[in-house]
């Protein structure tokens, strides 16, 4: 058996998936350890697919990424008022932030591809939970044509449908940053899940806890009796 | 002697009404003696002619649309062929309401030779969409004779053009009637006949009305001649044929008069800001419409999708019967050297992106951010046009602040458990705005992060999360 693989090997007539040379173009996230998980960082463009519950650190997770950029970075239909404070102390040119609240979904995605067309954005943000598969692929050419990275930010329970997505991230909330899980990426494996530490990135976030050391008078009078 | 061409339009209003889509026979009648003076295509198949009466016009076709025939109007849509030729030729001049003439003698020295000027006078005409007669000649009267009736003949053959002239009849020609009645009576019926008689002999037998008639003819007397200069803005207006009441069918005819702006620009190197869109609406003001373009552009196609946007975002009260369309804020153009070898070409303009956002979602709906010197979260930042530079204030990484706060701040009611605080800010006394707040990170039991924060009563509140 084993001979007769390594005839065919040797005719090249097999053909391994794992030998695969992944031919994306990728950029750094900015984070080194994600990007040693993500096999050297977000494709350069495309559509990512983050699904995660709102406020646990899905967009911060992205902020060194997007502080890169030299294009417009456009948050379209976010979930609260972009607070232009917070990006501006972390250094974020506020000139190239671009705030979009479109009436309703198709508006927002027809503002998307425009965005990513035009070539003017390096990143648009787009919070949005149901998506059509040929949504997905018209924001797929449109990145491609402008050279844009797009993100859907999309809450866990609406993701049972799977993308055409170049990128597909589970986010969860973890002690020391978000748990990932890479459901999808082109061009490889995906890996098992991983922990994103983001501590060393905000270390004033994340400040170590202070020890609980109040107990209650029952509990204190039961330890000096002992 | 100076050649000139003169251009006789034949049914100049006609074919400046929109009638693209119309199935009808369309006819334009002087209201004066109910003849016709214009006739379609379509009209004219049906046996309708130039000069019928609209009795005979409505026994030979019954779907007849009728016009009123409109001098002023004529007059108007001159002046605006006249300001598209004199981006190929200098020397323009009015004869009358529907005819102009072009001095050709000083072009030439431009485009060497008659055969390459008539070919760029004939392309902007072509653009324009007319009908027309022309002719040249060795004076305006010759070109004009020529032209009348149809000569359709472009030379530079002095002796050819004389003979086109005198094979032509006397009552072809605007002589008044009593000078050619005159002339017939004694034999005299074509051109030829009556420049074989010399001038001493004319002016013997006739009056100097006629002397001077052959003079100018002839080019041996000097006619003068006012030239017009077009005026350096662009306003244009379309009178539409039928009302339209749906806003998205009148893209057309918009593109019309948009191909006219995008030559007026074009040729002089200068793009435009701002378009006023005037529709004119049956019993009701006109509806005045803007659209922004933050780049400046000059294109047609591109003013015609950020139009269409502006359009479709609007509302009618009635039909529409007129499109006026004016540019405002025309400059130069500004060259952008972009990179050769990038993949995002020429359209990596960040404000032609907005102009696109904005004319379809409206100006409120695209939101550029600024920070401001303000300790209160609510006033540390704002939104303000797209695009605005950044603040040159200084940049404190320390600092903890959520990406994105709540428009209001929400009563705290979930257990939490507290990351970090303190951070009082106690502020604004001065401006009858004044805040004292203890804001905390805190985490909930679904991991959110939350900035929190105390007031003096000692209620809680959710003010902003750090998505």
């Amino acid at each position: 058996m084993n001979d007769l693989i390594d005839l065919l090997q040797r005719q090249q007539l097999i053909w391994h998936g794992n030998e695969q040379v992944s031919d994306v173009e990728r950029v750094s996230t900015g984070i080194e350890q994600f990007d040693e998980y993500l096999n050297g960082g977000l494709p350069k463009h495309g559509v990512i697919d983050i699904q995660a519950s709102q406020g646990i650190g899905e967009v911060r997770v992205l902020l060194p990424y997007l502080k890169q950029q030299t294009g417009l970075t456009v948050f379209i239909n976010p979930p609260g008022c972009v607070s232009g404070h917070g990006l501006f102390h972390l250094g974020f040119d506020t000139a190239l932030i671009l705030v979009i609240n479109p009436k309703n979904e198709l508006d927002a995605l027809w503002s998307a591809e425009q965005c990513l067309k035009s070539g003017a954005c390096s990143s648009v943000l787009l919070w949005q939970d149901r998506f059509a598969i040929h949504q997905i692929k018209r924001l797929q050419l449109a990145a491609e044509q402008g050279g844009a990275l797009q993100f859907v930010m999309r809450s866990e329970a609406s993701s049972h449908l799977s993308l055409p997505v170049s990128l597909c991230l589970q986010l969860a909330a973890h002690r020391e940053g978000l748990e990932v899980v890479i459901n999808k990426q082109k061009g490889s494996w995906s890996k098992a899940r991983f922990v994103v530490t983001l501590k060393s990135y905000w270390p004033e976030l994340y400040q170590p806890a202070k020890e609980d050391k109040v107990i209650s008078l029952l509990e204190h009078r039961q330890q000096v009796s002992i | 002697m100076t050649l000139c061409i003169h251009l006789h339009f034949t049914q100049l209003q006609l074919d400046s009404t929109f009638c693209a889509s119309s199935e009808q026979p369309v006819i334009i009648v002087d209201a004066n003696d109910n003849r016709i003076v214009q006739a379609c295509g379509k009209a004219r198949a049906q046996g309708i002619s130039v000069g019928l009466g609209l009795g005979a016009a409505a026994a030979l076709c019954r779907h007849l649309h009728v016009q009123p025939y409109d001098q002023l109007f004529e007059k108007n849509k001159l002046k605006e062929i006249a300001h598209s030729l004199y981006q190929v030729t200098s020397d323009i001049s009015f004869v009358s309401h529907n005819s102009i003439l072009l001095r050709v003698s000083n072009m030439l020295n431009l485009y060497q030779s008659l055969e390459a000027y008539w070919q760029c006078i004939q392309v902007v005409l072509k653009r324009l969409d007319v009908h027309y007669n022309y002719a040249s000649g060795y004076s305006p009267l010759a070109a004009q004779l020529l032209a009348k009736n149809a000569a359709n003949v472009i030379s530079e053959d002095r002796h050819m053009l004389l003979h086109k002239v005198k094979s032509r009849a006397l009552y072809e020609s605007d002589l008044p009637h009593t000078i050619s009645e005159q002339l017939t009576r004694v034999g005299v019926h074509t051109f030829e006949a009556l420049l074989t008689i010399s001038m001493a002999q004319l002016a013997k037998r006739f009056d100097a009305q006629l002397v001077h008639y052959v003079g100018r003819l002839l080019g041996q007397f000097k006619e003068p001649v006012n030239f017009y200069q077009p005026p350096e803005c662009f306003s244009r207006y379309l009178e539409l044929l039928f009302e339209l009441d749906n806003i998205a069918w009148l893209s057309k005819p918009l593109h019309k008069l948009l191909l006219q702006l995008e030559d007026f620009l074009l040729s002089r190197d200068k793009v435009a800001y701002e378009l006023e869109i005037e529709l004119q609406q049956r019993d009701h003001v006109p509806l005045v419409l803007n659209v922004h373009a933050k780049a400046g552009e000059y294109r047609a196609v591109k003013w015609l999708t950020l139009s269409e946007f502006v359009l479709l975002n609007s509302q009618i009260a009635s039909p529409v019967q007129g499109i006026t369309l004016n540019a405002q804020r025309i400059t130069e153009r500004q060259k952008v050297c972009g990179d050769l070898f990038s993949q995002q070409q020429e359209a990596s303009c960040a404000a032609s992106l907005i102009s696109t956002l904005q004319a379809k979602l409206g100006e409120e709906a695209i939101q550029g951010i600024q920070v401001y010197a303000d300790h209160r979260p609510e006033k540390a930042s704002g939104f303000i046009a797209p695009l605005h530079p950044c603040s040159s204030l200084i940049r404190e990484p320390g600092l903890v602040r959520p990406t994105m706060l709540l428009a209001h701040p929400q009563p705290l009611l979930e257990e939490i458990q507290v990351q970090q605080g303190p951070e009082r800010i106690a502020t604004g006394w001065w401006d009858a705005d004044p805040m004292i707040r203890d804001y905390f990170v805190a985490k909930d039991q679904a991991g959110r992060w939350l900035w929190v924060f105390r007031d003096p009563t000692q209620h809680w509140y959710i003010h902003g999360v750090f998505h």
